[in-house]
């Protein structure tokens, strides 16, 4: 179970989400989404209010902390993946997510397979293309690995801030297939801002809409 | 023209500043972070370094409390720009500036240490091999240290950190750890050249960082190579390149260039590899 309560920009809000559940949150620009989004990872304080997260206060969490509960993927894929290092270490900040860094190398063959394994999903043959620097990428292409490299670790919430906004509509449907079919295998609960309600019947549970800092449960029939 | 002794001595020169250009590497280039630091910590490594020689510890030992003591100034910018929030290029100014009123006061009433009758790493015979050894070891170790998870979270907080704060990464432990690592380096290349000349004075350290610069620039120019462990190299690379470099022009007659010109040399060689960087893009 997920309670957030935030004030201030938010005001008196309130959202409780099941496990595994996969919820979306629309909202006209500036309605503080992304606000959210970011009180929820800790890149925000908030003045007031709790984040329960299975029972557990994270509200005073700082938020390399809460990293290892919850993973993000962010609108733009260049914020996302860091154009100047390779697919691989990438995958390699990703997979460490949660974990106590060491003075250990960084690569190894147990982690190529498993990033192989998780990137054949993606039919776009990166599998055979860990070495290749991210920036070589497409937008698309790009968008698509921060997804794979969110689900990589063991965190249970995952915040995907408007992800298709950049991708044309046949890399979108894929990139909402690739994220409905990797949620389900890693059993995870989600959070998604969109702007399309038809979103809802493709990947969602639940409809939120965001208005005047308060959130209001809706469904596709009445946005 | 440089005869061959001066060319191994400038290859000489090059490789120990090469250490230094390698903490600017990766200040500048890794961590996205312009330290200005650079000018007062090389002295503060020499001056640390020759003190500790003057009253007695061996040479290696002294070695690494110069290493220390750049750690330290490296580690004062850190809380400077982290904890205080004072920008970047100022913070890294304010600990070299506040560095020369201490390097002073460390070395007394003299202007400088002179190490000429004490027992320096190179007391019996400037080896070039024994300078190669210590880049080498500098170079392995550094190569390792940044192809590790930490290493490689170092790398990625300088290109996102908004990615690597997500990814569970403390960027500002991070940024500091990284100053001080940077600063480490810079004072122990400071200490290993106060050593070699046999001397050191408060006024040593004074454009260290631009030549730092030039030796990141060149080395990056001439190395293709988009991996670090060649990265590191290249810093090596480009720094004995810039010593033979200002060796000629210093000493070629047909341009009718003196010891003062090194700046003007130095900043012209800046320029010419920074614009040929552009037309090549």
């Amino acid at each position: 179970m997920i309670d957030i309560s935030v004030r201030s920009i938010l005001t008196n809000l309130n959202l409780t989400i099941n496990k595994n559940e996969f919820v979306l949150i629309m909202g006209e620009n500036g309605s503080g989404k992304t606000t959210l989004f970011n009180t929820i990872s800790g890149y925000i304080r908030s003045e007031s209010g709790n984040i329960i997260m299975d029972g557990m206060d994270i509200t005073n969490f700082p938020q390399h902390i809460r990293a290892s509960l919850i993973s993000n993927v962010f609108q733009d894929p260049k914020s996302g993946t860091i154009a100047n290092m390779t697919i691989r270490e990438n995958f390699n900040m990703s997979y460490m997510r949660g974990k106590r860094r060491k003075l250990n190398l960084s690569n190894s063959v147990e982690r190529d397979a498993l990033y192989k394994e998780r990137l054949k999903i993606l039919n776009m043959n990166l599998e055979n293309r860990l070495g290749e620097y991210v920036g070589n990428l497409s937008g698309g292409q790009r968008q698509a690995l921060s997804i794979v490299m969110s689900m990589i670790s063991d965190s249970k919430l995952l915040l995907l801030d408007e992800i298709t906004a950049a991708l044309d509509q046949r890399a979108s449907d894929n990139i909402l297939q690739l994220v409905k079919k990797s949620i389900k295998m890693k059993k995870k609960t989600c959070i998604m801002i969109t702007h399309d309600a038809k979103h809802l019947s493709l990947v969602g549970d639940r409809l939120f809409i965001l208005q005047n800092g308060n959130l209001k449960e809706a469904n596709s029939h009445n946005v | 023209m440089l005869n061959i002794q001066e060319i191994v001595t400038s290859s000489e020169i090059g490789l120990i500043y090469g250490i230094m250009a390698i903490g600017i590497y990766l200040t500048f280039r890794t961590l996205n972070f312009p330290d200005l630091t650079c000018d007062g910590s090389f002295v503060f490594g020499a001056i640390v370094s020759s003190l500790m020689i003057k009253l007695g510890c061996g040479p290696y030992i002294a070695l690494i409390l110069s290493m220390i003591a750049g750690g330290v100034a490296g580690l004062c910018t850190g809380i400077l720009n982290v904890c205080f929030k004072i920008e970047d290029l100022l913070s890294g100014i304010i600990v070299a500036f506040m560095l020369y009123s201490v390097n002073l006061r460390i070395l007394g009433m003299n202007p400088s240490i002179i190490l000429s009758d004490q027992l320096t790493i190179f007391t019996n015979n400037v080896s070039s091999l024994q300078i190669l050894m210590i880049v080498f070891l500098i170079v392995l170790a550094l190569s390792y240290m940044l192809n590790t998870d930490i290493g490689l979270a170092l790398r990625a907080t300088g290109q996102n950190k908004l990615f690597t704060s997500s990814c569970g990464v403390n960027a500002n432990l991070m940024v500091i750890f990284g100053l001080m690592l940077s600063n480490a380096l810079i004072g122990f290349s400071g200490a290993v050249f106060s050593q070699y000349q046999g001397f050191c004075d408060v006024s040593q350290g004074v454009g260290s960082l631009v030549i730092g610069l030039a030796s990141v620039i060149i080395g990056e120019s001439i190395v293709k190579f988009r991996n670090v462990t060649w990265a590191v190299i290249a810093c090596i690379i480009g720094s004995v390149i810039y010593r033979i470099f200002v060796g000629f022009a210093i000493h070629s007659d047909v341009l009718g260039l003196k010891t003062q010109d090194l700046n003007l040399v130095t900043g012209i060689m800046i320029i010419a590899m920074m614009v040929k960087k552009k037309c090549c893009r």
